[in-house]
């Protein structure tokens, strides 16, 4: 299946689909990303989906500090904040019991810049730019090595002060390039979706995690079988 | 939840429609600028175009200088409304009722003030208490970026998805997608098999047997 993000100027919802049968796509959407996070330990490498992102081939994730979910009828909700959710028990003690993601924050660290973002199933993002001033080589004093506290030392350099414009511009960069890798993984998440492959390889490879997940944490002494990734 | 400085909060836009030209941005913009609430004016509420420095200046006149950064263009909506509490409104009208009847000399008191004069009380007591208060303000600011033509709209709930979604798609003549999963994955172009089987795709249980089911669905079946 060919499955390309189509940018136009022009291009309205196609007819043919009701988009508001789809909406359960929102939180099956996160907690696929979720596991799919835990089960390829981070490393995505997206150069086919987003060729001309720098760095596309190697951006690396890491569970955040929150993650809410909820049951499949929108009844109760659990928030789990704090660091660890990764793996987590109690997530996966509630999707084992139906519930899917609604809330997922994430660290993100593409090209040379790191982010930390939120994704909500309805689409809203929250999103903390990295320091957009210095460049990796600044985490070193200014002088090369000598502490700046002492009396005569010399001081860092200022961070510069940008015109509005280039600050917007930046800002906007930023966003679009977190953008770009979000539209990528769920290009991949929807051609999965799609494909006759979803039960037999995602469903199977996400139950086997929170299988082995919630096993290894009933029976003490005892480790979890390997998990075995459906090829 | 500001484009400008600080964590970014927004909701993603896809636009459906061309960019205009900046002359057709910036008449748009004037031709729905905010105008501010008059408090003798019927309007609860009055909603429009305003800069993102500075929305509280409503006299400043939009400028495409104020809203175009190369490829970007950055404007605010603000929302002004009355916020008066209908039980303060009620109580304040019985209270100026009962002195009518009392200085007027009703036989009936307060009962002898119809229903129509009541009202006529009513929006009195409302005029006033608007010149003694200030309007609640909502202001979010709206990124367009006109090479990926998508906008962010940086706020969140009902005031952002319609509101200000619809002001925008008025003001340009535009339609706008929210970048919701199942828009997006609408728009993604798929040769006609795979929209066949997206037009049909129903929710997927992991766990069937947390749902009282023993079997998984298998809705992708070619």
């Amino acid at each position: 299946m060919s499955a390309t993000v189509v940018k136009t100027a022009a291009m309205p919802a196609p007819a043919d689909v009701r988009v508001e049968h789809l909406l359960f796509l929102g939180p099956e959407w996160l907690t696929w990303l979720y596991f799919e996070i835990v089960i390829e330990g981070g490393s995505f490498d997206l150069k086919k989906e987003a060729p001309h992102l720098e760095g596309a081939d190697e951006v690396l994730f890491a569970i955040g500090k929150r993650v809410v979910l909820s049951s499949i009828d929108g009844g109760a909700k659990v928030t789990l904040s704090g660091p660890g959710l990764a793996d987590n028990g109690e997530i996966m003690s509630a999707v084992r019991r139906g519930a899917q993601l609604q809330t997922l924050a994430l660290d993100a660290s593409i090209g040379h810049r790191v982010y930390s973002f939120t994704l909500e199933s309805d689409g809203v993002m929250s999103l903390k730019l990295p320091d957009l001033f210095s460049e990796p080589e600044d985490d070193k004093p200014a002088d090369g090595g000598v502490d700046t506290t002492l009396p005569g030392a010399k001081k860092r350099a200022r961070r510069p002060v940008l015109p509005f414009e280039d600050i917007l511009s930046l800002r906007a960069q930023c966003a679009a390039e977190v953008e770009c890798v979000i539209d990528a993984l769920f290009g991949r998440f929807l051609k999965r979706r799609l494909s006759t492959r979803w039960v037999t390889h995602d469903v199977a490879n996400i139950r086997s995690v929170v299988g082995n997940g919630l096993r290894a944490r009933l029976v003490e002494g005892i480790p979890p079988t390997t998990t075995k990734k459906v090829p | 939840m500001s484009a400008t400085h600080g964590s970014m909060n927004y909701i993603r836009f896809f636009v459906v429609g061309d960019v205009p030209a900046p002359e057709a941005i910036e008449k748009g913009l004037e031709a729905r600028a905010f105008v501010p609430l008059s408090p003798s004016a019927e309007m609860p509420e009055v909603m429009g175009w305003v800069t993102a420095e500075k929305p509280d200046d409503h006299e400043r006149k939009l400028t495409r200088a104020d809203v175009i950064f190369g490829t970007l263009i950055l404007v605010a909506v603000r929302e002004d409304r009355w916020v008066i509490p209908r039980d303060v409104v009620k109580r304040l009208a019985a209270k100026r009722a009962k002195k009518i009847a009392a200085d007027e000399g009703y036989a009936d008191g307060v009962d002898g003030i119809s229903r129509t004069m009541m009202k006529a009380i009513e929006t009195a007591i409302v005029a006033e208490l608007r010149n003694r208060l200030l309007p609640r303000s909502k202001v979010a600011q709206v990124v367009w970026d006109t090479k990926l033509n998508e906008i962010r709209v940086f706020g969140r709930g009902t005031f952002v998805r319609e509101r200000v979604a619809s002001l925008f798609e008025r003001t340009f003549g535009v339609a706008l997608s929210e970048a919701h999963p199942a828009k997006r994955a609408a728009l993604i172009a798929l040769d006609p098999k795979n929209r066949a089987v997206l037009a049909r795709l129903s929710p997927n249980w992991l766990f069937p047997e947390a749902m009282g089911t023993t079997t998984i669905t298998m809705d992708n079946e070619e």
